[in-house]
């Protein structure tokens, strides 16, 4: 069923099809409001904004909306970001986003598979502090203006789907510079490595996933495991895409939120998804037992 | 601890709509309904 969320989701975040008549963007009122997933907003079919564009964009006129005291200062985005990773965390990466689904379907090509170093899962925070946060926020111009620099050096998503207006748009054409040819480079790179490895931008680089990895703790989808009814088979690792054993790890941030080990793999119901917001308490340790005449 | 998760989906939802009063959802439109030359690595 979620590949079927996921081809919808794809088709309905671009679902603007007069663009090779019209040989623009969607500039209709529903880009007032931003996707879950990683969608570029350049991207000629996109009817909605993507969040992580748009965050950059705010952060980037932080200067001059403090000067000329707009204030825009991006309560849109960080709310909805903050909303979307309370109410299902990375659910939007496992079910919504449309590049999530591109890497699973390159990685139904028959090929040898290799597992993503886990090691590399930190990289993301790195690219959301420096490129999404850092450069936009502090790299300014003479006016004050930042730049979305991610969207800029790396997003191999806005590569992909902005890319098509080069044909659409031939005037684009002679602006070609380094910064293309670099996020060209990557997106070759993504494309080959997702054809070997099991979504491997979402798990090393992508700052959207980062943010709402972050909130996986806290959402409201979540996966439960109830130890009295596990039998320990394993097959909830076996079955894990991202390399995770859901038993004692359901909420790291890697998690994806696709709740196959919940729904498919587990024979005995020990994991379960579950919707409603997580009783912390449950966390706290166990009382030790209480010894026979105490 | 209910009560957390729950402030804090209410402050995101203050945050959207303090956003939207405040004109960010125009701006939002105005940044993403022009072709965005740093998406494409020009510019």
């Amino acid at each position: 069923m979620r590949q079927w969320v996921q081809a919808a989701s794809a088709l309905l975040q671009n679902a603007y099809w007069a663009f090779p008549w019209t040989r623009t963007i969607y500039q209709g009122p529903l880009k007032k409001f931003c996707t879950p997933g990683l969608n570029c907003y350049s991207c000629p079919a996109a009817v909605l904004a993507c969040p992580l564009g748009t965050l950059q964009h705010f952060l980037a006129g932080w200067r001059p909306a403090l000067r000329w005291g707009t204030y825009r200062l991006g309560f849109y985005v960080f709310g909805f970001l903050a909303a979307v990773g309370l109410l299902g965390g990375r659910a939007a990466c496992g079910w919504l986003c449309p590049f999530g689904f591109l890497q699973e379907g390159l990685h139904r090509i028959p090929s040898p598979k290799f597992r993503v170093p886990r090691i590399l899962g930190g990289l993301r925070y790195a690219v959301l502090a420096v490129f999404a946060v850092g450069l936009p926020l502090f790299l300014t111009g003479p006016l004050g203006y930042g730049e979305p620099w991610f969207c800029r050096a790396i997003c191999p998503a806005g590569t992909l789907e902005a890319g098509g207006l080069f044909f659409l748009m031939p005037a684009l054409q002679e602006q070609i510079g380094l910064w293309l040819w670099i996020k060209i480079g990557l997106l070759v790179g993504v494309v080959g490595w997702a054809v070997v490895a099991y979504r491997p931008y979402c798990r090393t680089l992508c700052p959207l996933g980062a943010i709402y990895g972050m909130l996986n703790r806290w959402s409201l989808l979540r996966v439960d495991h109830d130890p009295d009814r596990c039998i320990e088979c394993g097959r909830c690792v076996e079955a894990c895409r991202v390399g995770l054993d859901p038993r004692r790890e359901p909420d790291r941030a890697a998690c994806l939120r696709c709740l196959t080990c919940a729904t498919q793999a587990c024979p005995t119901g020990a994991l379960t998804a579950a919707v409603g917001p997580r009783r912390l308490e449950r966390r706290t340790p166990c009382a030790p037992p209480s010894t026979p005449g105490s | 601890m209910r009560w957390m998760w729950w402030t804090g989906l209410g402050l995101a939802g203050a945050a959207v709509a303090l956003g939207w009063y405040l004109g960010e959802a125009t701006q939002v439109l105005m940044n993403a309904a022009t072709v965005c030359l740093s998406c494409m690595g020009i510019g």
